[in-house]
């Protein structure tokens, strides 16, 4: 199992941050949900894949 | 017997392009369809047969080592002359020689794979299979459940699986995130195993004006599937649906306002 994997599995299981990744998925939008080690991470679809971008700073 | 001898030398000939095509076609899929036949793709199997058996010659003859196309050449048409002289000469010297044509065959039967695998490796590793599509495998569920490593993301992003099935007088909808899957010989989704499953039933589909009801523990049509994988048998979904998810370090990339959850337009300090 990878580590991106691990880490999507963690936040499901958590039932607060699981609500807004299925927000992210019937939405096309980006949701900042906390994992099991508390960092911090964004999920989104391809669909909003757009509208991330790598920070220039 | 002549027919039959002919026979073997001829799949013995042919048998490193079968196995070049099994190291490309299959190399170092997750899943992939079963080994078809040689004569499946015969052109495939008689060009790099050739060029194998061309490479080992050019080989050989560094070595002082010549082929007597004399012999081969009626082996292979079934001419074995008057008296099959030809075919009792040979079975006479095969003994003497038995070790020689062993390690030939064998070698160019295992080069040919090697070169299949690493070819394989080399069109997937640059992409090539993705954007040239005489190259592209025909494998397209590994293009759709094993999606390649996002470069702008750095990350290779999860399977999210829709499915509708039906069952007894209702038809379900499924949703999970892909685990694993498992194909027919033919190349077809025999069965997909999806974790942190949930279903809900087709009919309570949200009505047109009706607004979206995203939080899924929320909303009330959907539960949760007890168990560490659902297994959903492709010959009993009618519709599919696939989504790529992305988790990514929220400190490393910026979200443009409105396609972000958190964002609030009411707030003065975002």
């Amino acid at each position: 199992m990878s580590l991106i994997d691990k880490t999507l599995e963690g936040i499901l299981g958590k039932s607060s941050e699981a609500r807004k990744v299925q927000e992210a998925l019937v939405s096309g939008r980006v949701a900042r949900v906390t994992a099991p080690d508390q960092k911090q991470y964004l999920v989104f679809t391809g669909e909003a894949a757009a509208h991330v971008k790598k920070k220039t700073s | 017997v002549n027919l039959a001898f002919s026979a073997i030398v001829l799949a013995l000939l042919l048998l490193p392009g079968g196995l070049f095509r099994y190291g490309y076609l299959r190399g170092f899929f997750r899943r992939a369809p079963a080994a078809s036949s040689l004569t499946d793709d015969l052109t495939w199997v008689l060009l790099t047969a050739t060029f194998v058996h061309a490479l080992a010659i050019g080989i050989l003859g560094l070595f002082g080592k010549i082929v007597d196309y004399q012999v081969v050449l009626p082996l292979l048409i079934g001419q074995f002359g008057k008296d099959q002289v030809l075919l009792t000469n040979l079975l006479d010297r095969l003994p003497k020689v038995q070790g020689e044509y062993a390690a030939y065959f064998t070698a160019t039967a295992f080069i040919a794979f090697v070169f299949g695998m690493i070819l394989h490796s080399f069109v997937r590793r640059l992409g090539l299979d993705r954007n040239i599509a005489f190259l592209r495998f025909p494998n397209d569920w590994h293009y759709a459940l094993d999606p390649h490593p996002n470069k702008q993301f750095g990350v290779t992003p999860e399977v999210y699986f829709s499915a509708v099935i039906d069952q007894k007088n209702d038809a379900y909808l499924y949703r999970g995130i892909v685990a694993d899957w498992v194909l027919d010989r033919f190349g077809g989704l025999e069965r997909v195993e999806l974790k942190n499953a949930y279903r809900r039933k087709l009919a309570e589909d949200r009505k047109g004006d009706e607004p979206p009801q995203p939080q899924i523990e929320a909303d009330q049509r959907y539960y949760a599937i007890v168990g560490e994988r659902l297994i959903l048998r492709m010959s009993e979904m009618r519709t599919i649906n696939i989504q790529y998810v992305f988790t990514v370090p929220a400190d490393q990339f910026d979200v443009d306002n409105q396609f972000d959850l958190a964002f609030d337009p009411q707030d003065p300090n975002p």
